[in-house]
């Protein structure tokens, strides 16, 4: 009995030192939720950049609760860890990120931005540049011609909307030809934009296009557009599944496509870069793309 | 008011408190746009309230009987979700409706029962009602919305008849029955009867219970009724739809000038209330009212509204 425990800490212990001098440089990524596509998405670009860069990765799934995710990031730091990749619950991984750092380890927050400035580095999208995009985008496709837009935004109050709307109110001004007719909100709801969209398209029928700030209001003003009969074109953002079938099917404009699978291996290249004494961009914010019935094929499995 | 003659409008008007501030807020909108009083217009409105006018119709009968159904909102995407997979399964939009209805009414039994038989309070078991009616839609469907942009079903959501659109067709069939059923029926005076003084009701033979129970399944299958008229609108079924749906509903009821309290109630009433929900959110939209504003907005009127409704009714009394 004492001699198989002795034989048990034996291995242990030599499991222990052959990971410390031999084995690949451990990094460890916690991910709010992998129920949810767009961050299994991310982790499985962890995973497949960490074998491209010989890492060895442990990927934490906090499944969405915060208590989980500081559980699972200080077991993590008792592992000799050398980088933490961290996609935060909410603001509560602000402090988890700080006590990494406060150890030596460097810190990427990826796509949740945790106290811009203290982590070593952001790989993510930004709302108020995903709204300054979309304007952007949109001028680009008219070639100066005058077009009056409606706007369908997300749920008062929640970030992501209000930091669109920022995005897209700055940009307007560069674009005199954009002319907004009505702003609305669809509380990002397919159920409920949809008589929202229908009451604008029969205030404003001038109305040219419905830029909606994600893809389930643009399906919703795709229902009412359609129950009126109306030809307008619709833009929403996410890329969904059937919203990216609509745009296939030539119904939905263009929907606007993340990419969480290269924000998972950008914080792994980074990781790297770091770990070999390199600098890395403290903020770095990734490119989307802009999905029509021309380039879905690509984004379609 | 005071300068008012007591015409036969300002009489009309005192003894249906909700049809006055229906009438104010008609009056207002048309007067703050051009392109509110308009026939167009006027058929989205009513076909845009005959979602919550048919959920709000069951829910009159359950507050009446001094009950609430929190579950309103995840049910319909519970009967939407579930009639969808027996469309895309069986082809059938027929069979994927009436399973849908059904599961509306087995619903709302489970609602039903809990409250008329175990006695749990209906706040309670409808509230438990709504997780676990929402938990299945998203555990049947994985979670993901299922499309479909052909069958029969979308005549239901997208069809018209003579020019009326088939949604409307159903809330007016379903307000005109709902009515006959409280004001000319046993069953109607047994709901007015159990709300108003239960013990009362069991003393004088009516099967309290059983009453109780009725009204639970009949708002659950009308609820799943309306969860029809949304998937066929949408095209698609969703598992997360319909949130907040039972707060207005239960704000409709009230504006209808049916009491929480229970006893007291119209079918007409949840009707207008219906309208006057749906014009308040159908005028914000054409006159382009800020988001954040709205919601404040849209509280102050309902509230104003109630007083309104009560002044007018203690006028006439």
């Amino acid at each position: 009995m004492k001699g198989k425990k002795l034989l048990l800490i034996a291995a242990a212990l030599l499991l222990t030192t052959s990971t410390l001098f031999a084995a690949p440089p451990l990094i460890a990524f916690s991910v709010s939720t992998t129920s949810n596509p767009f961050y299994a998405t991310m982790a499985q670009g962890v995973k497949d950049e960490a074998k491209v860069l010989g890492f060895d990765v442990i990927v934490l799934d906090a499944q969405n609760k915060i208590e989980k995710q500081v559980a699972d990031v200080e077991d993590a730091l008792t592992k000799n860890i050398k980088v933490l990749l961290i996609n935060g619950v909410d603001d509560g991984a602000i402090p988890l990120a700080l006590k990494a750092l406060a150890k030596g380890i460097p810190v990427m927050a990826l796509q949740r931005n945790l106290n811009q400035g203290n982590m070593t580095a952001f790989i993510g999208t930004n709302n108020v540049v995903l709204g300054e995009q979309l304007i952007h985008w949109y001028a680009s496709t008219l070639g100066g011609r005058v077009s009056k837009v409606l706007i369908l935004t997300g749920t008062p109050g929640a970030a992501s909307s209000e930091d669109r709307i920022k995005g897209i109110n700055a940009t307007l001004p560069k674009y005199p030809n954009i002319q907004v007719l009505a702003s609305q909100t669809g509380y990002y709801d397919r159920a409920k934009s949809l008589p929202v969209a229908e009451n604008m398209l029969l205030r404003f029928p001038e109305a040219e296009a419905i830029l909606c700030l994600n893809d389930e209001m643009a399906m919703g003003a795709l229902a009412a557009a359609s129950s009126m009969n109306k030809k307008v074109k619709i833009t929403g953002m996410d890329a969904n599944p059937d919203a990216l079938k609509a745009v296939a099917e030539g119904k939905l404009y263009m929907t606007i496509a993340l990419p969480p699978y290269d924000i998972g291996r950008i914080g792994v290249q980074f990781a790297k870069d770091i770990l070999d004494g390199k600098q890395v961009q403290a903020m770095k914010i990734m490119d989307v793309s802009f999905v029509t019935e021309q380039n879905v094929g690509q984004f379609r499995k | 008011m005071k300068m008012l003659p007591r015409s036969g409008l300002s009489k009309f008007m005192s003894r249906y408190g909700s049809f006055g501030v229906l009438f104010v807020i008609t009056l207002a909108m048309s007067l703050a746009n051009k392109s509110f009083l308009t026939v167009p217009n006027l058929v989205n409105v009513a076909r845009q309230v005959s979602i919550n006018t048919i959920i709000s119709a069951g829910m009159t009968f359950i507050i009446i009987t001094s009950g609430i159904d929190l579950s309103v909102g995840s049910l319909v995407a519970l009967s939407s979700c579930v009639a969808m997979i027996i469309i895309e399964a069986t082809g059938s939009s027929l069979l994927g409706i009436v399973t849908g209805i059904l599961i509306g009414g087995a619903a709302g039994a489970f609602n039903g029962a809990f409250v008329a038989w175990a006695g749990i309070p209906p706040f309670i078991v409808t509230l438990a009602g709504l997780t676990i009616y929402r938990g299945i839609a998203l555990i049947i469907t994985g979670g993901t919305p299922i499309i479909r942009f052909e069958g029969g079903f979308r005549s239901l959501g997208q069809g018209a008849l003579l020019g009326i659109p088939v949604p409307v067709i159903i809330m007016i069939i379903v307000v005109i029955f709902m009515h006959f059923l409280l004001t000319r029926t046993a069953f109607g005076t047994h709901v007015y009867s159990v709300g108003g003084n239960e013990e009362a009701s069991r003393l004088s033979g009516i099967k309290v219970a059983k009453v109780k129970f009725q009204v639970y399944v009949m708002g659950g299958m009308l609820t799943a009724l309306a969860g029809m008229v949304l998937m066929g609108r949408l095209s698609s079924a969703q598992p997360n739809t319909g949130e907040g749906f039972e707060l207005d509903a239960i704000a409709t009821v009230i504006l209808g000038g049916t009491s929480l309290m229970g006893g007291r109630g119209t079918i007409w009433g949840t009707l207008v209330g219906a309208f006057i929900i749906g014009i308040l959110n159908n005028g914000f939209n054409l006159m382009a009212v800020d988001a954040h504003f709205q919601l404040v907005a849209k509280g102050v009127i309902i509230l104003l509204a109630v007083l309104l409704d009560r002044y007018l009714k203690r006028k006439q009394a």
